[in-house]
């Protein structure tokens, strides 16, 4: 149980012994491209984590309103479910071909400074999606870094949706936007 | 009980230094007489737009103003605003036991700014005994030259902060010494500390 101040989110770890994994992530022949296996590192600098990492990172970065979750897919699959504790951040907003991008910088924290932007006060983010066979949280980090995000403040859960279901951590809905 | 109130005082003190940084997160005016940036104050006037997304250049069947403006909506609901920070800085402060010094100046700090109870209260949920200014109490505008707080930013060292604030480098260590309880070390000041600078003897 951790208390993200506003709201108050439970993980669980699933204690049936009989459960499988949810019939949307039993699939293993997904078409590559777009759905090919990702290397471990999205990035250079950009550190790669565990389930326990996350769940420490929620615990010490978001409860203290100093780091965000973000799940990178489009909405539509944000909606299906998600790790508790996460907001969307599809990884098509982040890219530069998005002209509001500089809009979602500032929501981040970032200030516009003489070149660029100054991410000194901006919040350390944690991505993921789908799970290793799906590349839009790398794409997400690598857009990230190229707006000049510094590659400390990011995380990278590879795992993703599907490695969290396999070992039967909850699934939350999103919470509602007002 | 004098340990009490100490404590009580010093997450006060907190919470003032907090909004001398941040300004009121309910109020026009910051508690140093600046005026909110231009957009900020922009967004709060009109809640329904955002910097680089100006009514008349986007269109609403742009898919991609439309998903930025929901994950920006999104961002402002799970980004704390100042009054959130001052519940973070509190909770930490509730466990850290500010040095006397500290406590002091955030004392002075605090008397001209008028909290509102309510919101405090709630974001000081293990000391019930926190001691909350006076309501009734009228805010006065802090006279400018009389900062008595310094974040640290990128660049700055004891030193530099010493000759802008009093003139003289060598004041240096009036500084170290008033802030002892979050500086390990006058050579290794952290970003983004918020020092206390005494008046000098």
């Amino acid at each position: 149980m951790i208390d993200l101040g506003p709201r108050t989110i439970v993980i669980e770890r699933d204690q049936d012994p009989g459960a499988t994994i949810p019939p949307e992530f039993a699939r293993t022949a997904r078409a590559c491209p777009p759905f090919c296996i990702v290397p471990m590192q999205a990035a250079p600098g950009i550190e790669t984590v565990g389930e326990l990492e996350l769940l420490a990172f929620l615990e010490s970065r978001v409860a203290q309103g100093q780091g965000l979750l973000v799940d990178s897919r489009l909405p539509e699959f944000y909606q299906r479910g998600i790790i508790p504790g996460a907001i969307n951040l599809p990884f098509s907003a982040l890219d530069r071909s998005n002209p509001y991008r500089d809009a979602i910088l500032e929501a981040l924290g970032a200030v516009p400074a003489a070149s660029g932007w100054d991410f000194a006060q901006a919040q350390e983010l944690m991505v993921y999606c789908g799970g290793p066979w799906c590349d839009q949280a790398p794409r997400a980090l690598r857009a990230l870094l190229e707006s000049g995000y510094p590659p400390e403040r990011l995380r990278y859960y590879r795992g993703g949706l599907q490695d969290w279901v396999m070992l039967g951590l909850t699934v939350a809905t999103p919470p509602a936007v007002n | 009980m004098a340990r009490l109130l100490g404590m009580a005082l010093g997450l006060i003190g907190v919470i003032a230094a907090l909004l001398a940084v941040n300004g009121l997160p309910w109020g026009d005016e910051r508690a140093d007489g600046r005026r909110p940036d231009p957009a900020t104050a922009a967004m709060a006037a009109s809640p329904g737009t955002m910097p680089g997304l100006r009514p008349g250049l986007v269109s609403d069947g742009d898919a991609m103003a439309v998903m930025t403006r929901q994950v920006v909506q999104s961002l402002r609901q799970a980004t704390p605003g100042p009054g959130a920070r001052v519940e973070v800085l509190a909770r930490r402060a509730a466990a850290a036991q500010p040095a006397d010094a500290y406590i002091l100046a955030l004392r002075t700090e605090l008397l001209p700014i008028v909290l509102d109870p309510v919101p405090l209260a709630a974001a000081l949920p293990h000391t019930p005994e926190v001691i909350l200014p006076d309501p009734g109490h009228s805010p006065r505008p802090r006279p400018a030259g009389d900062r008595r707080f310094h974040t640290v930013s990128p660049g700055e060292t004891l030193t530099t902060i010493a000759e802008r604030a009093y003139g003289r480098a060598s004041a240096w260590g009036v500084i170290y010494a008033a802030n002892r309880d979050r500086l390990a070390r006058p050579d290794l000041v952290p970003l983004g500390t918020v020092l206390v600078l005494p008046r000098l003897p």
